[in-house]
């Protein structure tokens, strides 16, 4: 989605799920204003949270400083000099429609193109929470869990996935460990209604109809897996 | 085998393909049948293990033949499997392995009569105190305080049968004597014990509601608990429904009789409302409301017969690809959502019905009021099949067979259209906006979902030629 786009899809969003965006609004303004060509993607869970608003701005072609100028208008601070690969986006955001505030805005970068790419995640009234990211190839034994494999394995079958996201999170002492949020990254982007019908987006059906209307033809590239499911379209 | 649409759009006759895949399905019930034995082995109490039931399942499971190939495909043995895995995988009390043990026993000594070979068996009767010899129309019956009592069933050389038991009770007829038993319904409350003879719709078509095993699956209407004389009523619509079938459609009723063993008679929930079931667990057996027309029951054994023929396909070759149950979509047919593989059984069987109501409509050079019912019908289904194949074709991802069958479906349709241009075009207006209407309803917009109760648009549209701005 373009800025004209985004902005569409959060009036409607706003209207037929009665979110309070305003300071949404506002915030994506600014973000605007600092100028490049931002690709917009937004997110829909099933589940826990309808409120929750979900955002990522992916920018090949923005400037290199731009994510350290989106960082100001958080009154935050970037942790690396370079951006992240290209698979990930230049920020994300969760927004609480429900009191129209910030619930978590993420930066990603890495320290040279050598280094694994890596986020830092900000909640108010939290501690930053830093995630590394690692793309595998999707294969039958990645995952533990046999049920999980035989979904993404019929997913892959209909629609490729180019890779299997996993992150690590920062524990004690240094070191990465697994952390519970991983994603499946498509390798052709698949229309909205085409990623309802899948096995694995069953969860959405008791929305589907609100949702079609908000997701209407768009893409979903990726599905991440966390506590509840994401699927976000662009 | 590679299939070829054709033959499983419409009826494709008793063809290799169609021996083919039948041949798969039998296969896997020997292998179900050969994985009860197993079960039975290690998990019987000690006392059931004693009968000889192994007996009888190693008749059915080495007998060769077309009566053994039948049995292994009839309702029965489907649902006798059914509730062998949901049941006896785990811990079960001694009767009911008595139970489900003795009524395969009469798979067995069935197929015993009908190949002469005669045999022993030791066999339960059902609950409601009957016993079925499933694969013919022969029946015993019995006082229902008798239910689940043991019976020895010897079956003679010469086509004979003997019932041993209850107790000191004894059934005995010849072959002659049980093909000359006038045909009856079972479960008319028998006194005395009895040997019966189902009636016949085709032959090898029984009507029954009185066996345990052929009903006790039967949950989403009621049984029709049919007097004598409804009976009698019923089968002979259904005659006449399976002769017309055979002059108007005849390779749908050459598969049809070969698959279809059983009728089973269901209650109409409302006076003038018909109503019918199959189940997936239950193939061969099509249950049914009574009507008086032999095309409304022909229309109605199409119908079903065609979800499972297609069931019985989809065994070799699922036409959709895994993965894609994560979603209901608008069906043409009903308020409520279906998902994809609905939308195909109900396009495919309301092709078949639409073809055959045209085509005896066309026989029978229907005129002036008397067509317009047929006409109204015919145009309905297409509407209808035309909506679901639409659906299908937004969002479904096949088998190289599947392409080809959706879209053979879909040519089909366009030559039904051509059949149907004689139809006056305000019927054809009249069925077209009935169903336009119901989509409207049902369905989310223009798109193949279903439009849930729930939904809330306050999308904003833009305005389009208002008349203020038209040409200038």
């Amino acid at each position: 989605m373009n800025a004209a786009q985004r902005r569409d899809w959060l009036e409607a969003s706003a209207a037929c799920l009665g979110l309070r965006l305003r300071g949404l609004r506002g915030l994506l303004e600014e973000l605007d204003a600092l100028g490049g060509p931002c690709r917009w993607e937004a997110a829909f869970s099933p589940s826990s949270q309808p409120s929750l608003v979900r955002l990522r701005c992916f920018g090949e072609a923005l400037a290199g400083d731009w994510t350290a100028r989106a960082a100001g208008v958080f009154g935050a601070r970037t942790l690396w000099k370079r951006t992240a690969a290209a698979s990930l986006p230049r920020l994300s955001l969760d927004w609480d429609g429900a009191s129209d505030r910030l619930s978590c805005v993420g930066f990603f970068g890495r320290d040279s193109a050598a280094e694994p790419s890596q986020a830092a995640f900000h909640r108010p009234g939290a501690d930053l929470r830093r995630r590394r990211f690692e793309e595998v190839p999707f294969s039958s034994g990645i995952f533990p869990r046999k049920r999980i494999t035989q979904e993404v394995a019929a997913l892959h079958a209909l629609c490729p996935v180019r890779c299997v996201r996993l992150e690590w999170e920062a524990g004690e002492g240094g070191a990465w460990r697994l952390a519970r949020r991983w994603a499946l990254c498509l390798k052709t982007p698949l229309a909205w209604p085409l990623f309802l019908k899948l096995d694995l987006a069953r969860a959405f059906a008791a929305r589907c109809g609100q949702l079609s209307l908000l997701a209407l033809d768009r893409k979903v590239s990726e599905i991440v897996f966390e506590e509840d499911l994401w699927a976000y379209f662009g | 085998m590679k299939l070829d649409e054709t033959a499983w759009i419409y009826g494709g006759g008793l063809s290799a393909q169609w021996r083919w895949v039948c041949g798969r399905r039998r296969r896997q019930v020997r292998s179900l049948l050969a994985a009860a034995a197993d079960g039975f082995r290690r998990r019987a109490p000690a006392g059931v293990r004693r009968r000889p039931y192994l007996k009888g399942l190693r008749l059915l499971l080495d007998g060769r033949g077309a009566a053994a190939q039948q049995l292994l495909l009839h309702p029965g043995l489907d649902y006798w499997l059914h509730l062998w895995d949901k049941h006896f995988t785990l811990s079960c009390a001694e009767e009911d392995w008595h139970l489900h043990m003795g009524l395969l026993q009469t798979f067995a000594a069935s197929l015993a009569l009908q190949t002469g070979q005669g045999g022993r068996f030791y066999s339960v009767l059902d609950p409601g105190a009957r016993l079925f010899l499933f694969g013919t129309p022969f029946y015993a019956e019995f006082p229902s305080r008798l239910g689940r009592k043991p019976v020895e069933l010897i079956v003679e050389k010469g086509g004979g049968l003997q019932l041993k038991g209850p107790g000191p009770l004894r059934l005995r007829a010849s072959g002659a004597q049980l093909r000359a038993l006038t045909p009856s319904a079972a479960g008319q409350a028998a006194a005395r014990p009895r040997l019966g003879r189902l009636l016949e719709a085709a032959p090898g078509i029984v009507i029954d509601e009185a066996s345990w095993l052929l009903t006790h699956g039967v949950t989403m209407h009621g049984l029709g608990r049919l007097s004598a004389g409804e009976h009698e009523r019923f089968c002979r619509v259904l005659e006449k429904a399976f002769e017309d079938l055979a002059v108007i459609a005849p390779e749908l009723q050459a598969e049809m009789t070969d698959m279809v063993r059983l009728l089973v008679p269901l209650a109409s929930p409302q006076k003038h409302s018909s109503v019918s079931s199959s189940y997936v667990n239950l193939r061969g057996a099509v249950c049914l409301s009574h009507a008086e027309s032999p095309v409304l029951q022909a229309e109605t054994l199409i119908h079903e017969y065609c979800h499972q023929k297609m069931n019985q396909l989809m065994i070799v070759e699922p036409v959709l690809r895994e993965g894609q149950g994560g979603q209901v979509f608008y069906s043409p047919w009903r308020p409520d959502a279906r998902r994809l593989r609905g939308l195909l059984l109900g396009a495919h069987a309301f092709l078949n019905v639409a073809r055959y109501v045209l085509a005896d409509l066309s026989r029978r050079s229907l005129q002036g009021k008397a067509a317009i019912d047929p006409m109204l019908n015919v145009a309905l289904r297409l509407y209808q099949v035309e909506a679901a194949l639409r659906g299908l074709s937004f969002y479904g991802d096949f088998t190289e067979f599947g392409r080809r069958f959706v879209l053979g479906m879909q040519r089909e349709l366009g030559v039904l259209y051509h059949g149907a241009q004689w139809f006056p075009r305000a019927l054809m207006r009249e069925a077209r906006l009935k169903a336009e209407k119901h989509r409207q309803k049902y369905g989310l917009f223009e798109t193949g979902f279903h439009r849930p109760a729930d939904l809330v648009d306050k999308v904003l549209r833009a305005p389009f030629l208002s008349p203020g701005g038209r040409g200038g």
